[in-house]
Order: structure tokens, then C-alpha cells, then sequence
């Protein structure tokens, strides 16, 4: 049997497969089909030529909702709200993080004003009816609706987190007369209070719903055509993974699904080589992300931003930017040049993949300046064109009156000083010194910038991993299934029912348990655990606190003392005689899954063996100079190998560039560790 | 720049140092018990070097900009210099003559040591719910300190690091919360340990010499970076003047607000002499607080994006003659000293409007109106209070319209769901006012409608109270509406707060301090968009039209004020009549102005 992951980028959709019997690992890349990235995923596959029906594990990391919410591809969304509150979307908190800026601007709300309909009924906040939902009113709003065309509908009452009805009411209703719509209910998403971040989060989830649905549909049909007889499993946020059926309607919780898998993988490999402080730089065709590694654990949070906008919903934290291979080089009206946010992605892509793109972008700018190899694009499997790459360049070199390599050299500087921006905000941003840390870079264009990056932020060394281009798909064969459960319950520790807790959690701890079974995971590699949320009465911010599964009298203390010592801990200060106040039960369920382990390689002498080497290339590294790089074959390099830079390392999925000055080792598993000519501490 | 100091570690330490003050304000946000702290964000936090010049602050309320590190040199003064700092100790003060914007700021000094040497300050004010005024949770309409509550002026709470927990209990004994004031002022001091050891930690990282160095580097930055800017504005003397409602006690007679700006090379002064004297009612601002007002407005147009320190206010002078308003002397009452400072600010800009059009705005809703619930729960006597948190339209700018409902800073509302769980309300509407907006090229943004019904009930359905109190406040109203900047127009209704809208019960809680509510009684809280900014006549008919398809504008208005002309029905845009409207309207207002 087999276990198979996918990831589909903006530009390439990875694959890697891990064979079950013997521990051995395959890589594919194969062009992303942004029409139905159904199609390209499925390539993927097929290109490891085994039965799809003798695949046990299939996880999916896709693009497809981050990508709409940032590039505001979504569909037509309406929002049906309690009457008095539709302009809760648009006045957000009513706050502003920059306090001098008299010009600030706030994002404009996914959904405008005129198709954010309300309708007649309230519940209170102990969730009893205040006035019944008045179903005329929907009948009118679903008239409207079909005039204007919606696809998509969020639903988000005033305190539904507190009682769902009205919604389910309204959802069940919407289904019955506008089944064309799909249709996102916020009690469904989120139980959690705060009207403004749970119809965000809604807003959102139904914005790419429609979008996500067609791809899920059509993905699960063409796996079942070719007898897949597993479920799909999809990667979330949370740095976990969900089967489809939620995934459909959620999401939401698949924002983060690829360059989460990124962090995990690199946390991961860093800590097996001895790195445990660690910046994740992941720059495919579309965006480049990064994520902070800190002691061996990706750094989290409860609650992100997209474009400013909030989702409740936990997440590793990722940030990202328009920077990547297919980003588009433009110039402003006052005559500026830019790169990105706007890319190509993979159809038309960049300029030289000769499918009509005829924006200059970094990949071709990369090509003009000599770093990529026209001959060995994806390994020589796919053709690319440095006369097309070339004449797109051209029109930047024409309006500023330069040569088309200074042209192409402007783009690539402001493609890196972008994503070093990026980098700086997760560091330097958050008191962190870069030169405490090591780099993990991937994706295909992440080795080919990541030197450059690097030497900006003073980050002492960049370690590319093999397979660089696949590598967030790596990431998600090493996560494990879970599951999060939370069940909002709100009592003061002293008052609370213990056999009404222990129903909740048994009530969890079987639902999760049914996926894990469902999903192939053996009982004895099933871990539960159980956490209370609570804190002090009175106060608004929670602290977790481990549970045992069978709660008792006896307890409750032990759980408050252990309370009062993380408050301790995380506060530097308690108050123990203060009285504690549950919030909510949480059941986490971890399905330990078996991983692939990372295989060593040859080992060789100091000086790399003569046919790795490939010749070498002419670059342009600065203004009218030129530099010779030694240009290497990965797969032929050898652990121990030692490669002065300037240097080209070419592999199939991702080119990797070591500038003057800089050195890079193989190290036992074929990594390649690049260290930057300047002294500072390492991440170790 | 020194020559061993370079330019990418001082980035890391002014980022440093941002994000320590960064982690200050999260470690206030979730130690507090105060939802003021918590979800308003009614406090500020920073860092200041040994002399109590800012090196970062985290964003919050801009109200906050200058006066923290006067009250760092203001404590020292009191207690005869800056040597009689020890390690260990913690003082506070809310002096709002010499420190604070009113009696409610209270702030925590706590000095930072190096080897016994003084070497740096972490500050962290926050808005008290009470510190013991004559009525609930504040009193706005006193004409006197002492019915505003307590003031502690330099006192220090901790000495060598042991609470002195006598001063303690003479602060929560006097006040109605007690339980929360001294929760909340463990968490500032808590707060300004985070800030210690951060700021140690760099000083450990890279010695202290060097990171006085660098720190002063960051400071001479900024400093250079402010006078390039202020070069750019053409040099002159710009004035403005505009009106603060009412002197506190004459709720009827608007007080006159001046302002001069002088530009000149690298330099500005602003000078406020011209304004009102000092006044019976809550009007007054203290001098610290008045120049913290000019200090926004200052910012916003210099700098408003590099992470601020003292060394951008270093080209600034501020004249505030003796006797004005703005140099508030005890016992003068201060709660709303802050509005007519508001109104100073955006006069500032006003007068540079046409010097620096791109950098200004036009006013906003005037940033000030709020109510404050309170009462007590009968069954276990607690003492409940909640809040209110209005915004309103910012005012439009050379680039593009203000913004719907939105306040001035950090300062958040608290989520509706979350008012109707903690106390007796039940919130009617929280929506966007159609025809709220300034008018202009570049319109002001609309402003927010909230109307509460105090129902009595607690959410746990296990308490009622049968009466209540509300503190509500608003400035900017009837008598002394906000203002449109370059031909752009006023709101068209000013902010007003009243109880029972519309019914015979109907009554003006423009300002009213302790009015007494009776369970089913509405509040209604109107704040009004931004100003405009430039001729209406010449905004753009799409988005006129866009704005009517959004129901924000009425279709009357818009022919009213825009002079566009729209079918009542599909909305379609009639070109003929718009332009021969619009031609019309221009022409009669050229009439007017003649006149």
C-alpha cells in the first residue's frame, strides 16, 4: 500500500508518495490547472504510475481559497443578518492599528452594502426566542436573491453561538427554495461569541464555498473513476488534516492548507539535523510564505487575518506576499517599477512557458539573467522559451531606457527586497534577530532567491532540503489526522455538573473516534486528549488546562491549582482564591500515522565528482558585470561534498543559487546547507 | 551615524523595541479585568529612555502621544529628581493638570535599572472605570476637580519593590470597584515588567554603551526624517478657528478655539493663544494633554508611518499662554478637557489644508461620544457597568473618501453579543446612518447609529434591576458641528444622544451625568460622518451613484448636495439634467457667497 500526498500551488501541483513496504519516497511536479485543479492533481498521481486503489492515505493541500480571498476571486455572496446589524461586516471593530494615519483605509467588505439583507427576528444572549424569525421576510429576500443572482449566502444572526435555530431555520429554508446557492451557517463555523469575527469568518467561508465545492466534486469524482477507495483527506490550518465531506463545508479551515504542511515539514527536518530555531521561506509560482520555528514548534495562533479580515479559527502562523515565480512585473502611472501581487499562475505563466503569457515575469527574469537553465526546466521535461522571456523583459527595458539584463536584474532585486520585507515582519518586526536563525528554503523558486534573501537579513545559513519543490507536499505526509472538538459551556468551576462534563467530552471523544476509525487509524495509535478552557471569574481571556477523561469532585481542585500555576507561569502573577470559570471542553484526537524517514545518501569526498558538475554559466549579477557560476547536477552530488559559490545546483523541481562568497556542504541526507561569508551565530 | 553603529541593527532594535511595547499591550489586553483594558483598548504602553523620551510606544490611543513621558519628567520633578528613582519601586500618577487627559488615566511608572543605574522607564496608563467621582462610573458635568474622583500624584505604590499596601486600600476603599482597580493595577505593573525584560534583554545582547548609542541613533533618525517632511511644506502662518460647544455650564453658549501654525524651514510652532480662557465646567485641558493633541496632528502630517518616538517631536513647539483653556489649573474640573483639544487638532489641519492637501483630512466625527451604564444587581450587590464605545465617519482626503464608523486609534467597540451577556441591554440597532456624511469631491465617511434598550434582565435570567444610570457624553453637536476642509461640506445632522427618541419621554442626553433610566427605556446614540473634502459639485457621478445604490445616499441628496440627478426607481444616472443642475446649484452658491 501507499501513502500519497498532493499539493497544488498557484503554478505546480507536487506530488510525493511514500511506498508502505519499503520506506522509499517519490517526488512529481506537474503543471497546475487553475480551470479544474482537479485535472493537475490528478496527473500528480498518475505520473508514480501505481493503482490508485492500492493508495491507503491520500492528504490534499490546496491554494484554491487563499488564493480567491487574496486575489478576490470568490463568487457573489449575499449575507442574511438579524434586522439592525447588516453594517456589522463593514464597521468591523471600529478600530485602526495605524494611529497617525489620517488617510488610513479599511478593506472593503467581501460583500457590499445592497446584498447584505436583514431579516426579522432575535435571540437573546441566553438563547432564548426574543422574536420568532419572521419567514415572510425570507420569502422576499430570496425573490431578491435570484433577481441579483447570488451564489453563495452567509447566515449570521445575533447570537447564534448561543442558540443555532433561527439559522438552521433560515439554512433549511434556503436549501428547500434556493438550492442553487450554497449556503454557510455561522454556528456551523464558529460557536463563539463576537458577532463582528464570526461573521467574518462566515462571510469568508461562504465567499469560496461554491469555489471550493466545484473542485472537491470534481477531484473525488475523477479518484473514484480511477478506484480510489480511501477518503480524501484534506490538509487544515491548524496544521491537521480533514476529510472532504467537512472540507466541503468548511473551507474556511483549508485558508493555510499547502504552507502549513510547508512549516510542519520544515520544523520537522530542522530539529532531525539539529536546527530548532527556524524561518520556513516557501516561494512558489504565486506567493512566497514564511512561518517562525521556535524551539522545535511552529509558532500558532487562535485567530488570523486574511487581508485584514479575521477568521476564528486556529491557525500556524503563516504569512505571506504576491512574491513568485509568476509574479508580474508592472509600472505604476508615476512610473515605478513593481512585481506582484499579480501573477501569472499557471495559465498563461510566465512569459517563457510559451502558453501565451506575454507579462514579464520573475521566472523570466531569472531566465534572461542566466540562473535558469532553459534546457532543464522541470528537469528538461517541460520546454520553455528564452526568447519569449526576453520579449517580455523588453517592455520594462524600453520605458526606463536600460538594457533588457539590467531590466531583469531590477525585477529580481525587487522581488527579493519584497520577500525580505516579508521575513522582516516575523522577525526583526517581532524582536527576533534573523542571525539567531537557520532557513529551511522550498518551493521551486525558494532556493533560487533564498541566498540572496538570506545575505540580506544576515540569516547565517540556509538549509534547502532535496526535492525543495515539493517539499510542503513532504510536510503533509508528516502530519498527523486530527481532529479538534470544542463545545462552548460556560460555568463557574464550583457550579458545573461533572456527569454533564463527562457527557460532553464522551459525546466529543465518540465523534472523533468514528473519524479516526473511518479514516484506517488502528485503535492503539488513537490518542485523546481532554482540555478545559477557563480562567479567573471575571476576566475575559482563557488559559487551557489538560483534563482527565473521567472528570470528578476531587478534580476540580486539582484542575484549579493547575489553573493558578500556568497563570503563574504564563502571567507571572495568580490569585488563587479567586473563583475559576469554565468556558469551554475541548477533545483533541491525534491518529499517529507511520512517516516517511529521511534516507541517507552516499557518501563522497570534499570536491564533488566530476559528473555532477555541468559546465558553467554566464550570470548577470550587477549593473554591467557579469560572474562565471559552476552549474551541478543535485542527484549526483555526495554527502560531504563542499561547493565554493558562485554556484548553480540543478535538480528537477527547484534550482538552487549559491552567490559568491557563500559555501555549501551536503550534509548526510543530501541536504544542501548554505553558509553565508559573514560571522553570526547559527540557529542551533 | 557613529561609525561602529550600523543601520541594519538599529532597524532590529527600533523593531526591538516596538515589539516590546508590542508584548506590554498584550500582556495588559489579557491580564486585565477592566473590559475598558481588554476590549477598548483605552490604555497606551511604552518605553523611554533614562530622561523620559519615548523610544516606542504600542499603538493605541493617540490621546496618549506626549503626555506619558511628561509624566515621568513631572514625577521626578515631584520627587526632586530623577537620582531618587530606586530599583524596585513603582509610582503612579493621574494628575490630568500636569499629566493625563482626565482623572481616570491612571499611570504606572516603573524605572528600569542596570546595575543600579537608571538606564530606562516602562509606562503603561490605562482608563480607570472609576477612581471614586461624585456619581457611577464618571461624572462629565462637574465644575470642580474633586466631584471627578481621587487624584494621586506621584505617589510611590511600591518601594524597592515591597507594595505599599496601605496606599492600596486608600485608593479601592474610595472608589466602586475595588476588586477591578487593583487587578487592573497589577496588570500595568505587570505590563512594565514584560517592557524591563525586554529591553534588558537587548541591553544585555548588545552592552549598554552600545545600546545608548543606538538608541539615540534611532531617536537622531527620526528626527532628521520629520524635519525633511516638514521642509516640504511651503513656509508660512496658517491660522484656523472653530468653536468647542459649551463651557460646561452654559450648555448654550459655544466657546471660540484658535490655532497658528508656523512653518518655517525645518521648524513648527503651533500656538493655541487665541482660544477660550479657562471655563466653570469639565472643558479645561491640562497643558501636558493639550500639547499631546498637537503632538497628532503633527504626526499625522510629518511621520505618520515611522513606529513614533520623541525624537519626531523634537522640531515641534507648542504656545500655550496662561489662563487658556488648555492649560487647565487645579482645581479645575478636566473629564472632557480632551474635546476641545480635539478641536484645536483639527483645526491644525484645517489650517494646512491648503499648504499640505495630500497629507491632511478633513475632520472627523469629533472622536468624542460615549455612554457609561451602571447599577447595582440586587441580589448579590454587585456594582455593574458597561459601555457604549461610539465612532463615527472620518473625513475625506486628497486621495479618496473617509471611512464609515470608525474611530481615531486602537480604540475598539465592544461586539454587541458581548454587551447583551454582561449587562441588562438588549442592543435595538449598531448600522451605518444613510445621509450622515459630510458632502464633498471626496466625501467624509458615515457615521453609526446605536440605539440600546435597558431591559433589566441578566443574561442568566437569575437577577433583575429595576433601574439604572447612564453617563453619556458627545461633543461636536448642535451648537459647534464638525466641519468640511477646501469647500467641503458639514454633516448634515450633528452627533446628539437621546433617551426615548421620537416618543412624548423624549429627552437630550447630550450630556448628562448619572440620568436615570427605568427598565424598557431607549438610548439612542447618533455620531455623524466625517467632513468633506473639496467641492461636492465636483465628485464623480458614478460614485455619487454607487453610494445611492448602496442606500448610504438618498436619491434627494444626491441631487441636493452632489447635484446628480438619479431615476428614483432603477437609479440610472440622467447626464443632461445632472450637468444643468449641477450648473445651476454652482451658480446660486456663487450668488451666496457674494452675498
Amino acid at each position: 500500500m501507499y501513502r500519497l500526498s498532493t499539493d497544488v500551488g498557484g503554478t505546480f501541483t507536487d506530488g510525493v508518495l511514500l511506498d508502505e513496504t519499503t520506506g522509499k519516497v517519490m517526488v512529481s511536479k506537474v503543471p497546475s490547472t487553475p480551470v479544474d485543479p482537479a485535472i493537475g492533481t490528478i496527473q500528480s498521481m498518475e505520473r508514480f504510475g501505481i493503482p490508485i486503489n492500492e493508495v491507503s492515505f491520500l492528504v490534499h493541500g490546496t491554494t484554491v481559497v487563499i488564493n480567491a480571498l487574496l486575489e478576490g476571486k470568490g463568487v457573489k455572496t449575499a449575507l442574511i443578518t438579524t434586522k439592525g446589524f447588516r453594517d456589522v461586516l463593514e464597521i468591523r471593530r471600529s478600530n485602526r492599528t495605524e494611529m497617525y494615519n489620517a488617510l488610513y483605509k479599511k478593506p472593503t467588505p467581501l460583500i457590499p452594502r445592497y446584498l447584505r439583507l436583514e431579516i426579522r427576528e432575535r435571540m437573546g444572549a441566553n438563547g432564548k426566542v426574543l422574536i420568532p424569525l419572521k419567514i415572510s421576510n425570507l420569502a422576499q429576500i430570496i425573490e431578491y436573491l435570484h433577481k441579483e443572482k447570488v451564489e453563495s449566502i452567509a447566515v449570521c444572526l445575533i447570537n447564534a453561538y448561543a442558540n443555532p435555530e433561527h439559522e438552521e431555520e433560515i439554512g433549511r429554508l434556503l436549501n428547500e427554495q434556493y438550492p442553487e446557492a450554497t449556503i454557510s451557517l455561522s454556528h456551523t463555523i464558529t460557536k463563539r461569541y463576537y458577532e463582528y469575527e464570526r461573521t467574518s469568518t462566515t462571510v469568508q467561508n461562504a465567499y469560496v464555498m461554491p469555489v471550493v465545492q466545484r473542485y472537491l466534486k470534481n477531484l473525488e469524482k475523477e479518484l473514484r473513476k480511477r478506484r480510489f477507495q480511501s477518503v480524501l483527506q484534506i490538509m487544515q490550518s491548524n496544521g491537521g488534516i480533514m476529510t472532504s465531506v467537512i472540507a466541503r463545508e468548511m473551507p474556511i479551515l483549508m485558508v493555510e492548507s499547502g504552507p502549513v504542511a510547508g512549516a510542519i515539514g520544515g520544523a520537522q527536518l530542522a530539529s532531525t539535523i539539529g536546527y530548532n530555531n527556524v524561518i520556513t521561506y516557501d516561494m512558489g509560482g504565486t506567493t512566497a510564505k514564511t512561518s517562525i520555528v521556535r524551539g522545535g514548534l511552529p509558532e500558532t495562533s487562535d485567530q488570523y487575518m486574511v487581508e485584514r479580515r479575521p477568521i476564528l479559527s486556529p491557525v500556524i502562523d503563516i504569512r505571506e506576499i504576491g512574491a513568485g515565480g509568476g509574479s508580474i512585473a508592472w509600472i505604476d502611472e508615476a512610473g515605478a517599477l513593481h512585481v506582484g501581487p499579480q501573477s501569472a499562475g499557471a495559465k498563461p505563466g510566465p512569459a517563457c512557458y510559451m502558453q501565451g503569457g506575454e507579462e514579464p515575469t520573475v521566472t523570466d527574469a531569472d531566465l534572461q539573467l542566466g540562473i535558469l537553465d532553459p534546457n532543464y526546466f522541470l528537469g528538461g521535461e517541460m520546454d520553455i522559451s528564452t526568447q519569449l522571456a526576453r520579449e517580455a523583459i523588453k517592455k520594462v527595458a524600453h520605458s526606463f531606457g536600460i538594457s533588457i539584463d539590467r531590466a531583469a536584474l531590477g525585477i529580481i532585486k525587487i522581488v527579493n527586497n519584497n520577500m525580505a520585507g516579508l521575513l522582516r515582519s516575523m522577525t526583526v518586526k517581532c524582536g527576533y534577530d534573523p542571525r539567531d536563525f537557520a532557513m529551511v528554503a522550498f518551493g521551486g523558486a525558494g532556493p533560487t532567491h533564498a541566498a540572496a534573501v538570506a545575505r540580506e537579513l544576515n540569516i547565517p545559513t540556509v538549509i534547502v532540503p532535496s526535492s525543495p519543490g515539493v517539499f510542503s507536499a513532504w510536510g503533509m505526509l508528516m502530519t498527523d489526522l486530527r481532529h479538534d472538538f470544542t463545545q462552548t459551556y460556560i460555568k463557574l468551576m464550583s457550579n458545573i455538573d461533572v456527569r454533564t462534563v463527562n457527557g460532553i467530552f464522551r459525546n466529543l471523544e465518540v465523534q472523533i473516534k468514528e473519524l479516526l476509525e473511518r479514516e484506517n487509524i488502528l485503535d492503539e495509535n488513537i490518542m485523546i486528549t481532554y482540555e478545559m478552557d477557563l480562567r479567573y471569574y471575571g476576566q475575559e481571556h482563557t488559559l487551557a488546562v489538560s483534563a482527565p477523561s473521567k472528570l470528578t469532585h476531587a478534580d476540580k481542585e486539582v484542575l484549579n491549582r493547575s489553573f493558578d500555576e500556568l497563570h503563574l507561569r504564563i502571567y507571572g502573577h495568580n490569585a488563587p482564591e479567586e473563583p475559576k470559570e469554565v468556558v469551554s471542553l475541548k477533545v483533541v484526537g491525534m491518529g499517529k500515522v507511520r512517516k516517511p524517514v529521511l534516507q541517507t545518501i552516499t557518501r563522497g569526498d570534499e570536491a564533488p565528482v566530476s559528473e555532477s558538475r555541468l559546465g558553467e554559466r554566464r550570470v548577470y549579477v550587477e549593473e554591467g558585470k557579469y560572474q562565471e557560476f559552476s552549474v551541478y547536477q543535485r542527484d549526483k552530488l555526495r554527502a560531504g561534498n563542499i561547493i565554493q559559490g558562485p554556484a548553480i545546483i540543478e535538480e528537477p523541481t527547484s534550482t538552487t543559487v549559491v552567490e559568491n562568497n557563500q559555501i555549501c556542504s551536503v550534509d548526510q541526507y543530501g541536504n544542501l546547507i548554505i553558509t553565508l561569508n559573514h560571522i553570526g551565530q547559527m540557529g542551533r | 551615524m557613529k561609525k561602529e553603529l550600523n543601520e541594519s541593527t538599529r532597524e532590529i532594535i527600533r523593531y526591538a523595541l516596538m515589539e516590546a511595547a508590542n508584548e506590554m499591550k498584550i500582556k495588559l489586553i489579557k491580564m486585565s479585568v477592566d473590559t475598558l483594558f481588554y476590549e477598548a483598548k483605552d490604555f497606551s504602553v511604552g518605553l523611554f529612555n533614562s530622561k523620559g523620551e519615548m523610544l516606542s510606544q504600542a499603538a493605541g490611543l493617540p490621546h496618549f502621544l506626549g503626555n506619558l513621558g511628561q509624566s515621568i519628567r513631572e514625577t521626578a520633578k515631584d520627587i526632586d529628581g530623577f537620582d531618587k528613582f530606586k530599583p524596585g519601586d513603582v509610582y503612579i500618577t493621574n494628575d490630568p493638570y500636569s499629566a493625563t487627559l482626565h482623572i481616570n488615566d491612571m499611570t504606572v511608572i516603573y524605572p528600569i535599572f542596570w546595575d543600579d543605574e537608571l538606564i530606562a522607564f516602562s509606562v503603561a496608563r490605562g482608563h480607570w472605570s472609576g477612581i471614586g467621582a461624585a456619581e457611577g462610573v464618571q461624572v462629565v458635568s462637574a465644575d470642580n476637580m474633586f466631584k471627578e474622583g481621587n487624584v494621586f500624584k506621584s505617589i510611590k505604590l511600591w518601594d524597592r519593590g515591597k507594595l505599599n499596601y496601605e496606599v492600596m486600600k486608600i485608593i479601592t476603599y474610595n472608589c466602586r470597584i475595588p476588586d477591578k482597580i487593583e487587578r487592573d493595577l497589577y496588570a500595568q505593573r505587570a505590563a512594565c515588567y514584560v517592557g524591563e525584560q525586554r529591553l534588558k534583554s537587548l541591553v544585555k545582547k548588545y552592552g549598554k554603551e552600545r545600546f545608548f548609542n543606538y538608541t539615540d541613533a534611532i531617536l537622531d533618525h527620526a528626527e532628521r526624517f520629520a524635519r525633511n517632511n516638514i521642509k516640504k511644506i511651503p513656509d508660512g502662518e496658517y491660522e484656523a478657528s472653530g468653536y468647542w460647544d459649551d463651557n460646561g455650564v452654559n450648555l448654550n453658549m459655544p466657546i471660540p478655539i484658535h490655532v497658528k501654525v508656523i512653518v518655517k524651514g525645518d521648524r513648527v510652532t503651533i500656538d493655541l493663544t487665541g482660544s477660550s480662557k479657562r471655563v466653570p465646567g469639565s472643558a479645561n485641558c491640562g497643558r501636558t494633554q493639550s500639547e499631546t493633541e498637537c503632538r497628532w496632528a503633527y504626526c499625522a502630517i510629518v511621520a505618520p508611518f515611522l513606529p513614533t518616538n520623541e525624537g519626531i517631536f523634537r522640531p515641534l513647539r507648542v504656545i500655550i499662554p496662561e489662563g487658556s483653556i488648555f492649560n487647565a489649573k487645579k482645581p479645575d474640573a478636566t473629564y472632557l478637557g480632551y474635546g476641545p483639544a480635539d478641536v484645536a487638532k483639527d483645526l491644525i489641519y484645517t489650517a494646512l489644508a491648503s499648504a499640505a492637501p495630500r497629507k491632511v483630512c478633513a475632520p472627523n466625527y469629533g472622536q468624542m461620544e460615549n455612554g457609561a451604564f451602571y447599577g447595582i444587581w440586587p441580589k448579590s450587590q454587585e456594582f455593574w457597568y458597561g459601555w457604549v464605545m461610539m465612532a463615527g465617519g472620518t473625513g475625506g482626503n486628497f486621495y479618496r473618501d473617509g471611512q464609515n464608523a470608525m474611530t481615531f486609534g486602537d480604540l475598539s467597540n465592544e461586539p454587541q453579543e458581548k454587551i447583551e451577556r454582561n449587562y441588562p441591554f438588549k442592543v435595538i440597532r449598531y448600522t451605518l446612518p444613510p445621509d450622515s456624511e459630510g458632502a464633498g469631491k471626496h466625501r467624509g465617511g458615515f457615521g453609526l447609529l446605536c440605539e440600546v434598550e435597558f431591559t433589566g434582565k441578566r443574561w442568566s435570567g437569575d437577577d433583575v434591576c429595576k433601574e439604572a444610570r447612564v453617563c453619556a457624553y458627545a461633543g461636536r453637536g448642535k451648537n459647534a458641528p464638525t466641519w468640511g476642509i477646501l469647500g467641503g461640506h458639514s454633516p448634515r445632522l450633528p452627533n446628539y444622544i437621546k433617551v426615548n427618541p421620537g416618543t412624548p419621554e423624549e429627552v437630550d442626553a447630550f450630556r448628562k451625568s448619572g440620568y436615570p433610566l427605568k427598565v424598557g427605556d431607549v438610548v439612542q446614540f447618533y455620531a455623524c460622518g466625517g467632513g468633506g473634502y473639496g467641492d461636492s459639485l465636483e465628485r464623480d457621478v458614478k460614485l455619487v451613484q454607487e453610494d445611492v445604490k448602496e442606500g448610504l445616499v438618498s436619491v434627494k441628496c444626491a441631487k441636493e448636495t452632489y447635484g446628480v440627478v438619479l431615476d428614483s426607481d432603477t437609479y440610472e444616472i440622467d447626464v443632461e439634467e445632472t450637468k444643468e443642475f449641477r450648473q445651476k446649484l454652482s451658480a446660486s452658491r456663487d450668488k451666496g457667497r457674494k452675498k
